[in-house]
């Protein structure tokens, strides 16, 4: 039975909106994150999808206290990280780590990649010289390097090493847990391949708990376990990977399903489109109620008045919707010829 | 997604590490970090040569002057001076001949030695008030730009009142007071030129440590539980850098011309030091009789100023693509 | 061979079939300090009007600089453009001067980008700079240049157009203002639509909305249309003939149904095979190994060579010509595609 290593609950960031130079006014806040709740089973790897700016990376960070909450828990392995002293909060970041989206600004281009590895050692006081420079390149090895370029610097790998670098560095203190913030959408469709197969690879070896942030639902689908929709700062819908692909009950995961294109012509004039109207709302100004009404074909007055709560409603897996309906979105009709 | 025209691995192309199996077109190249780059770039330049010949030779003036002096006929020491030769003549105001290199002066003293010990007053100001103005400069300005909030208005604040205040009114005000004849020397020069020097510093380094510390790698740092002081000095201060190394570089000719400039006007440094600035001023009124008082200094100092701000330009260019 | 554009005739709505367009073997190189960057090599095909043609390839394969090219604002110098002949309707583009150039250029033949946000002015309204095109090519006076940036707005389906034609363009979301270029490339009727990544940088769910937008407007108007982009996916629907391209060369050209039913390229076979679909599950992805290549140093030969799982001597030493191939309506650049299709 796999344990539970990662609880979040009610997670809200907003960032303040000021006015000003000298004397700042806080005129308004954008809501980036809304009250998330979130769970990491030990040795799954949890899909946080969304389009941009719904709040799925923020979440990422906010857990790690990149950015500090603005209110709500989160329970790491049983312990409230979000009360931690800046030192235990050193420390437990140790077991918590995370990859970046942007291969080009994740590394810090002046120094050596091998110092780029080495230096959560350092941070932390562990090994010494020669037994950092040893594992470094072990490290480097793993993740599919040549252990010589060691002494190089960043600017003169590729996107792809690149991130293959960043891998490293968030294996080398051996967390159980890594938050992958869309670590494949900046890296050419061809390499994307390489690092979600690299990270498959070493999950098990390592032992890793992934939550693997991205707005692209075809790469979601082939890693998750476990997936979470989210829309404006909140969770739309929620459950296992079949439960999101194969019986999405929320109408945003059906729009978002049915809009992704597929490589297969034959495929897309065949499908039926769900084709959303409007834009997104600003996060400084969300909708009351319900955040996705203003795009939704179903939206009645209760969802104007009352957000829905993010529960099973009788599908199998939660969803946050007042009207909540399975309709097989990827299930096309083709005919056999 | 970057994409063609003019990428970024095309500049950095003869670099570029094929890493990966089918590596048999892996380009062999030895570690470039960014400084190394700049260095190669730097060395191509003939303003660098130039620029560097001209400082070179200045600082060497300042640090031994003696050697530059040695070969000349005349007495070695610049205060050695006399108002009449051995024979009687009077001394002061010859033009410039085989026995002084530069002529002489109103007090009879060579010139040539004193326009060569000239350079040590420059030289030191030059670089003492950018050590000043830069040490001051760059730990507010980071100070400000990295943690932000009070601490970046106060200082901010402090920055813009210093820059409203014109600078040679207040320095002639500020050294005025000090001066009483004799008691105004190189360090209140040097004090008084660092105070108005460092704003800019810190504005510019301020201005690129922000633009640092929004940096993803800044954040990976945290992510791994690096502390302030370690992220400031090993992340953010070499990729902050470059600017204020361009602008203190030029910044250190500025000086130079400033002090320069006080002197003349007489607020600077006093007799008996000996500078570059003073000798232009007892130089002005007699331009048309002894032309060579103006003349030998004012080269001299035009051409460690542009030494100066030749290097500062090499170096820009050289730091250019990579400053960030 | 006509080198300057008599206006009259070529005003003429093209019709169906008409060529509108014949590039043959363009080449573009750009000499740096660092060396020689050949981002274009060879690149030949034909656009007629009502078809929509997708060059698929991934950053560095050459497809923007092709665009460019064609449009005439690749930067002389760095920039050396060769080519046996750029046509457009019969004319030679590629001799004419600068001026004519600038005419055909967004009237003829216009252009949108990835990225609207700095593709806009952001000191200018929208509805002005729609109107710039009326203006500056048409002379029309400010008010009509008004009434018909409204009309073109509601086209392509900017709600609330008459209200938000003085709108700015922060004050639309991305989506929006990917419109906002549409319309802008579309004021002066151009007989080609050049579309430059124009959905890499929006939400999926917009993207949808851009592409039919897209292919609409091409049907009203027997527009010819190429799509420049990275994603597989996105054109599937919407192209009529794909090419695809690689390090600058192009490695296959073919019809969009026959390229996604069974490419034969080995890169092409290697990208569909790295894709992770949405409905049809792939049990482990199957990257290509390696990463492209840096176009300073094209490897010798084929430039997938390197990369290649059927790679043999010859792919290192003889560079592929772009040839049919039996069994395959389309056109390869492999020296062993009939074996590689083979299995």
């Amino acid at each position: 039975m796999a344990e539970t290593l990662l609880e979040v609950k009610g997670l809200v960031k907003h960032f303040p909106l000021t006015r000003g130079i000298v004397i700042k006014r806080h005129i308004g806040d954008v809501k980036a994150v809304d009250g998330v709740d979130l769970d990491l089973r030990s040795g799954e790897t949890h899909g946080l999808v969304g389009e941009s700016g719904c709040g799925k990376s923020t979440t990422g960070k906010v857990i790690l206290r990149l950015h500090e909450p603005t209110a709500g828990e989160a329970f790491f392995k049983g312990r409230d990280i979000f009360s931690l002293s800046r030192k235990e909060m050193r420390e437990a970041r140790r077991d918590l780590q995370i990859i970046f989206q942007d291969p080009y600004a994740s590394l810090n281009p002046r120094m050596t990649v091998r110092g780029i590895v080495s230096e959560p050692w350092i941070v932390h006081g562990m090994y010494d010289e020669a037994e950092r420079r040893e594992r470094a390149e072990a490290l480097l090895e793993r993740v599919g390097l040549n252990p010589e370029h060691a002494n190089r610097y960043p600017h003169q790998f590729s996107g792809g090493q690149r991130q293959r670098i960043g891998v490293a560095r968030a294996l080398a203190l051996d967390p159980s847990v890594i938050i992958a913030d869309e670590p494949v959408s900046a890296l050419d469709v061809s390499i994307q391949a390489q690092i979600v197969n690299l990270m498959q690879d070493i999950q098990d070896e390592f032992g890793l708990t992934y939550l693997f942030i991205a707005h692209d639902l075809a790469v979601v689908r082939h890693i998750s376990d476990r997936v979470s929709v989210m829309y404006l700062g909140k969770i739309m819908e929620t459950g296992t990977r079949d439960d999101i692909y194969d019986r999405p009950v929320h109408p945003y995961t059906q729009a978002l399903l049915s809009a992704v294109p597929e490589p297969d012509p034959v495929l897309e004039r065949a499908r039926e489109r769900i084709v959303l109207e409007g834009d997104v709302p600003s996060p400084a100004d969300p909708p009351s109620g319900c955040v996705f009404r203003t795009r939704c074909w179903k939206a009645e007055k209760i969802c104007a008045d009352e957000a829905p709560e993010l529960i099973d409603r009788g599908h199998g897996h939660p969803v946050a919707c007042h009207f909540p309906e399975l309709i097989k979105v990827l299930d096309v009709p083709i005919e056999v010829s | 997604m970057s994409d063609d025209l003019i990428e970024p691995h095309v500049e950095r192309a003869e670099t570029i590490v094929e890493a990966e199996s089918g590596g048999d077109i892996e380009a062999i190249e030895r570690a470039a970090s960014l400084w190394s780059d700049a260095w190669r770039e730097l060395r191509k330049r003939w303003i660098f040569w130039i620029a560097a010949g001209l400082i070179g030779l200045f600082t060497t003036m300042a640090a031994v002057p003696q050697v530059f002096v040695a070969p000349s006929p005349a007495t070695h020491d610049p205060r050695e001076c006399s108002l009449r030769a051995a024979d009687g003549t009077f001394q002061d105001r010859l033009r410039p001949s085989s026995e002084h290199w530069f002529g002489t002066d109103l007090q009879g003293c060579d010139y040539y030695a004193r326009v060569i010990y000239g350079a040590r007053v420059s030289i030191v100001i030059g670089i003492g008030v950018i050590a000043l103005a830069g040490l001051i400069g760059l730990a507010l300005g980071g100070i400000a730009g990295f943690y932000g909030g009070w601490f970046d208005n106060l200082i901010s604040r402090f920055v813009d009142v210093l820059f409203a205040i014109p600078f040679l009114v207040a320095a002639i005000l500020f050294l005025n007071v000090i001066a009483s004849d004799g008691g105004r020397g190189l360090g209140h020069v040097l004090l008084v030129l660092g105070v108005f020097g460092w704003p800019t510093i810190s504005r510019l380094f301020r201005a690129s440590v922000i633009q640092a510390k929004a940096q993803d790698y800044v954040e990976a740092a945290r992510a791994v539980g690096a502390s302030n002081m370690r992220i400031l000095i090993r992340h953010i201060l070499p990729n902050a850098i470059a600017p204020a190394i361009v602008y203190s570089t030029i910044a250190i000719g500025g000086v130079i011309a400033a002090e320069a400039t006080l002197s003349f006007l007489g607020v600077g440094l006093q007799l008996p030091a000996i500078s570059w600035g003073l000798m232009i001023n007892n130089a002005q009124t007699r331009i048309l009789t002894t032309p060579h008082l103006l003349i030998f200094p004012s080269i001299f100092l035009s051409l460690t100023v542009l030494g100066f701000l030749l290097l500062g330009d090499a170096v820009r260019d050289a730091l250019d693509p990579r400053l960030r | 061979m006509a080198t300057s554009i008599e206006y009259p005739a070529l005003r003429a709505r093209p019709e169906v079939g008409d060529v509108l367009l014949e590039v043959e073997n363009l080449s573009v190189e750009f000499h740096t300090d660092a060396g020689v960057v050949k981002a274009v090599n060879r690149v030949t095909f034909n656009l007629r009007a009502g078809e929509t043609m997708a060059i698929i390839g991934e950053s560095g394969s050459g497809k923007s600089v092709t665009a460019q090219a064609i449009m005439g604002i690749v930067p002389i110098p760095p920039g050396v453009v060769t080519a046996d002949a750029i046509r457009y309707r019969g004319s030679d583009l590629e001799h004419m001067s600068e001026r004519q150039r600038r005419k055909v250029r967004g009237d003829q033949i216009a252009m949108i980008f990835q990225d609207p946000l700095t593709s806009l002015n952001p000191v200018y309204s929208v509805g002005f700079q729609i109107g710039e095109m009326f203006r500056v090519h048409r002379g029309m006076s400010r008010k009509e240049a008004k009434e018909r940036s409204i009309e073109l707005m509601d086209r392509v389906r900017i709600p609330e157009a008459r209200r938000r034609v003085g709108d700015y363009p922060h004050q639309f979301s991305g989506g929006m203002r990917q419109r906002v270029m549409v319309a802008m490339a579309l004021a002066l009727e151009p007989t080609i639509l050049i579309a430059d990544e124009p959905t890499t940088a929006l939400d999926v769910t917009v993207q949808a909305q851009i592409m039919e937008i897209l292919h609409e407007l091409q049907e009203d108007n027997n527009m010819g249309l190429i799509l420049i982009t990275h994603d597989l996916g996105v054109v599937a629907s919407v192209a009529d003939s794909i090419m695809l391209m690689y390090a600058g060369s192009v490695m296959e050209k073919a019809p969009a149904d026959d390229f996604y039913a069974s490419p034969a390229h080995p890169y092409a076979h290697g990208l569909m095979k790295s894709v992770p679909r949405l409905i049809h599950q792939a049990g482990r992805l199957d990257p290509i190994e390696g990463a492209p290549p840096s176009l300073l140093n094209v490897p010798p030969g084929c430039p997938f060579n390197p990369r290649c799982p059927h790679t043999r001597d010859r792919c290192r030493e003889e560079v592929p010509a772009l040839r049919p191939i039996t069994g395959y309506v389309g056109q390869v650049a492999c020296h062993f595609a009939e074996e590689v299709r083979r299995g």
